[in-house]
């Protein structure tokens, strides 16, 4: 069944190459600042886009805003 | 007066998560990933097309399984722009109303202005566009000037701000939707502030709309609790909230900017900057009560903001339920690895499946060489991983161990 996975096909994508240069985060000090770092997890999925485009922000005038 | 701030500093809480050129460059290659997954053949696309709020519209409904993406669709704005300020790309051409149309309409119905959806104010509009676009310029060297760091943090984010006619937009100051990531509204500006603050305000949506695409930010079970602000009858959804805590951060931030410039007294009547930060805490509290909800960076980025401890945030680990065996990737899966060493993963189907993979989860992938991967070649740590990869679809047991 190793057929199932064909390296010809994924390594062609034009996006398989490095896509951006390697800048790190903060400085030290800043990481001081900021208490812990971020946890993060070995996997995200990307659900956002069926959660989240069930609305938008709009700031009406005068008071009674949606955000 | 004592104007410094112990509050933290929300560009380095950014870059925290995710430096500014990193974020937009991972977000970049998942609409090009995303676009080779529903277009044969799909070139390498240039930043303009991969950041045109149209276009990442149509890959958006695609990546949710609402509408199919169409390759043929004409979604190219590049002939009804302007460029002011050498960044910021502004809809000013004869054709952008017809252009944007569908949009307007879909951001209006959104929005709960009322009336018809309003129309761009453009260069058919003569001095009027003219007055407006002198605004903008001085509103962005206000930003630049005032809050530099903030500036560079959050403009490249947007790609494109409209100018509504003011005869049409029926009291909407500034809006942008989730529909259309990218895109920012604003009344035709009367100060440089105006423009200023919304470019804040509603940059501040387009930069955590980038993170929640790239982080671990919001599930996909979603938390029923709503919040009612006490300024306002609105009842938002969780995630209208944690959107709307982290504008009032960067709106406070920036309020903190302007005042030590001594410029305070020249924001517009309806700027939100002297309530920013009242409103950010507010906000924040009621979120701490629900931050289980959250994913893990989604709450480091809510209790950093707040000053809370943020040194003890775990997340719930899921139960390894893979059988030893041999392992593949499914056919079909496309990949992108970053530089970082991070990689994204993509699989077609309904819904579509993206995920992103740190450095040793991309390891693990790595492994998946032209033949299956036995499990019991796998650490402790990188099974939980494969457990990932099987959960997500992306990978699958195929026979027995050897």
């Amino acid at each position: 069944m190793a057929a199932q996975w064909d390296p010809r096909r994924r390594s062609s994508t034009s996006t398989g190459e490095p896509v951006v240069a390697v800048p790190h985060g903060g400085s030290v000090s800043e990481q001081v600042a900021l208490g812990g770092r971020p946890y993060g997890q070995p996997l995200t999925r990307v659900d956002f886009f069926r959660r989240m485009p069930a609305g938008g922000t709009a700031y009406l005038k005068p008071t009674d805003s949606e955000d | 007066m004592n104007l410094r701030s112990d509050w933290p500093d929300a560009t380095a809480v950014h870059a925290a998560l995710a430096p500014a050129d990193e974020l937009l460059s991972e977000r970049r290659a998942l609409y090009q990933l995303a676009a080779e997954l529903f277009w044969r053949g799909a070139p390498k696309l240039p930043e303009s097309r991969l950041d045109n709020p149209l276009f990442r519209f149509r890959v958006g409904e695609a990546l949710a399984d609402r509408i199919p993406f169409d390759s043929t669709a004409d979604d190219d704005l590049d002939d009804v722009v302007t460029e002011v300020g050498g960044q910021l790309k502004i809809a000013s051409g004869a054709g952008a109303n017809d252009r944007l149309a569908d949009t307007l309409r879909v951001v209006h119905s959104q929005s709960g202005a009322p009336g018809t959806p309003p129309r761009l104010l453009t260069q058919v509009d003569g001095e009027s566009f003219r007055e407006a676009i002198d605004i903008v310029e001085a509103g962005l060297a206000r930003f630049r000037e005032v809050s530099p760091a903030l500036a560079r943090d959050l403009l490249p984010h947007t790609a494109l701000l409209v100018i509504l006619d003011p005869a049409t937009s029926n009291g909407l100051v500034s809006a942008s939707s989730r529909l259309f990531p990218g895109l920012i509204l604003i009344d035709k500006p009367t100060c440089p502030y105006d423009v200023a603050e919304a470019l804040v305000h509603e940059g501040a949506h387009q930069k955590f709309f980038d993170l929640a695409i790239t982080r671990d930010f919001l599930g996909s079970e979603v938390d029923d609790r709503v919040f009612s602000p006490s300024w306002s009858t609105a009842r938002w959804p969780l995630e209208q909230v944690v959107a709307a805590f982290h504008a009032y951060a960067l709106l406070a931030q920036f309020a903190e900017s302007v005042t030590a410039s001594g410029e305070i007294g020249q924001v517009g009547p309806s700027s939100l900057l002297p309530f920013a930060r009242e409103r950010e805490t507010e906000i924040g509290r009621w979120l701490l009560g629900a931050e289980e909800s959250l994913e893990s960076d989604a709450r480091w980025l809510l209790r950093t903001l707040l000053r809370a401890d943020n040194a003890a945030i775990r997340t719930e680990e899921s139960k390894n339920s893979v059988l030893d065996g041999r392992y593949a990737l499914k056919p079909f899966v496309r990949m992108a690895r970053m530089a970082t060493g991070r990689m994204l993963l993509a699989s077609p189907g309904h819904p579509p499946q993206l995920v992103w993979l740190n450095r040793n989860a991309a390891e693990v992938v790595e492994q998946f060489g032209e033949e299956p991967l036995s499990m019991s070649a796998l650490g402790p740590e990188k099974v939980k991983i494969l457990n990932g990869l099987v959960a997500s679809e992306l990978a699958y047991r195929v026979g027995e161990p050897r």
